[in-house]
């Protein structure tokens, strides 16, 4: 390669470089149903930005689990309106 | 950044950075813990748990060996060192899907002497090369279709939920799903996919019938009659699920769970006049007719081989 970082291991070989694409966890945290978040990442400002959620109690069948809104804008990630508790997770590269 | 450390990919993304953590590999699991239902009507379900060894909240990959839909739907502590994952899948088969588990390097210890760290300002790794950081190969983001099944057309028994569940699950095999393409993907691809989106369908039918021991004039009983009435109402609770077939992802439904809740009434008179009667009622009932949770949900694609 004629610029970029290439990690190698003790055998040699290439574990990560340039050359891969990635998601970074920016944070993982937790918001119960009923209840909302908001937080503000200053590393996300101009670059691309996932969330995902994940139920920690699956959803039941006798009633309605709705999931929470997960929003980005600029900076900020609210997190709102989810009967059930969940993870969620902000991602960044 | 006044300080740390970032870089950046080809694509001007950031691959590395003291702001934030990279996910490493922790582990393959290949064998569930444990089953926690099945059922081979209605599409099939296998809903399996595995428990991963882990300090930090993991995210969870699927290698899916088959065709069928899949979909992690719960993700919870056991302990402090442990989390339960559990998966879905469509079908009757008993192949169960590979997991890759991958955590903030926190979760790992690294025996190796040579590579590369990347500490955040408190100390804590964000970056390890010795712990097999994670790559992807691509993603999408997917809406399942707001109806499980295209048209229900339905001629189940209306008398106290007498149709076999074979039957009802004919009735209710979801059938619908979303295409998306994805491109340039490894031989075996590993996916990560949390199932949020839940639909749950109904037919509901009913029926009566009068039986006369005297006369019938006209329409009406002269004597002694019984008259009769049922009504049934089968359904089936669905998850979001995802399959992939060699470089067409598609997001469809899982059928969770099914049942059914009947009622009965019956009449008796003589010459016109009522003389007693009695009523049922049994089954088990879902939430409402209802489909949920449908916004985008993300899909991330890597190769589960780097890892193997």
């Amino acid at each position: 390669m004629a610029f970029g970082l290439n990690i190698f291991d003790s055998g040699g070989d290439i574990t990560y470089s340039t050359t891969d694409v990635t998601w970074n966890q920016v944070d993982f945290f937790q918001v119960n149903g009923g209840s909302s978040a908001s937080k503000t990442y200053p590393f996300i400002s101009g670059r691309a930005v996932l969330t995902a959620q994940f139920f920690i109690d699956g959803p039941p069948s006798t009633r309605a689990a709705t999931a929470h809104t997960v929003s980005v804008s600029g900076t900020n990630v609210t997190v709102s309106g989810g009967s059930e508790n969940a993870y969620i997770i902000v991602l960044s590269r | 950044m006044s300080y740390g450390f970032i870089a950046y990919n080809d694509n001007n993304d950031v691959l590395v950075s003291s702001d934030t953590r990279n996910l490493h590999f922790l582990g393959k699991y290949t064998n569930p813990t444990s089953t926690i239902t099945s059922f081979d009507t209605h599409g099939g379900l296998r809903h399996w748990k595995y428990t991963v060894a882990a300090s930090v909240t993991p995210v969870v990959f699927m290698y899916m060996p088959t065709t069928d839909y899949y979909g992690v739907v719960r993700t919870t502590r056991n302990g402090t060192s442990n989390f339960d994952i559990e998966v879905i899948r469509s079908g009757t088969s008993g192949t169960t899907p590979d997991l890759y588990v991958f955590a903030d390097p926190r979760a790992s210890t690294a025996t190796d002497q040579y590579g590369m760290i990347v500490y955040q300002n408190d100390g804590t790794p964000a970056f390890d090369s010795r712990l097999s950081p994670l790559a992807i190969t691509g993603g999408t983001s997917v809406t399942h279709p707001s109806n499980p099944k295209g048209s229900i057309s339905s001629s189940l028994d209306c008398r106290n939920c007498n149709s076999s569940n074979s039957a009802s699950g004919s009735v209710f095999a979801p059938d619908q799903y979303n295409t998306y393409t994805i491109a340039s993907q490894p031989s075996k691809p590993m996916f990560f996919f949390a199932s949020l989106a839940q639909s749950e369908r109904q037919v509901f039918h009913q029926c009566s019938e009068e039986e006369c021991d005297g006369f019938d004039v006209y329409g009406a009983c002269i004597g002694s009659g019984r008259y009769y009435y049922w009504e049934s109402t089968y359904w089936c609770f669905y998850r979001g699920g995802i399959s992939w077939n060699d470089g067409t992802l598609r997001a469809g439904w899982i059928a969770n769970q099914f049942g059914c809740n009947w009622y009965y009434r019956k009449e008796s008179d003589l010459l016109g006049i009522g003389t007693g009667g009695g009523s049922g009622a049994g089954g088990s009932w879902p939430y409402s007719n209802q489909t949920l949770n449908l916004q985008n949900n993300a899909v991330i694609v890597g190769d589960a081989s780097r890892y193997d």
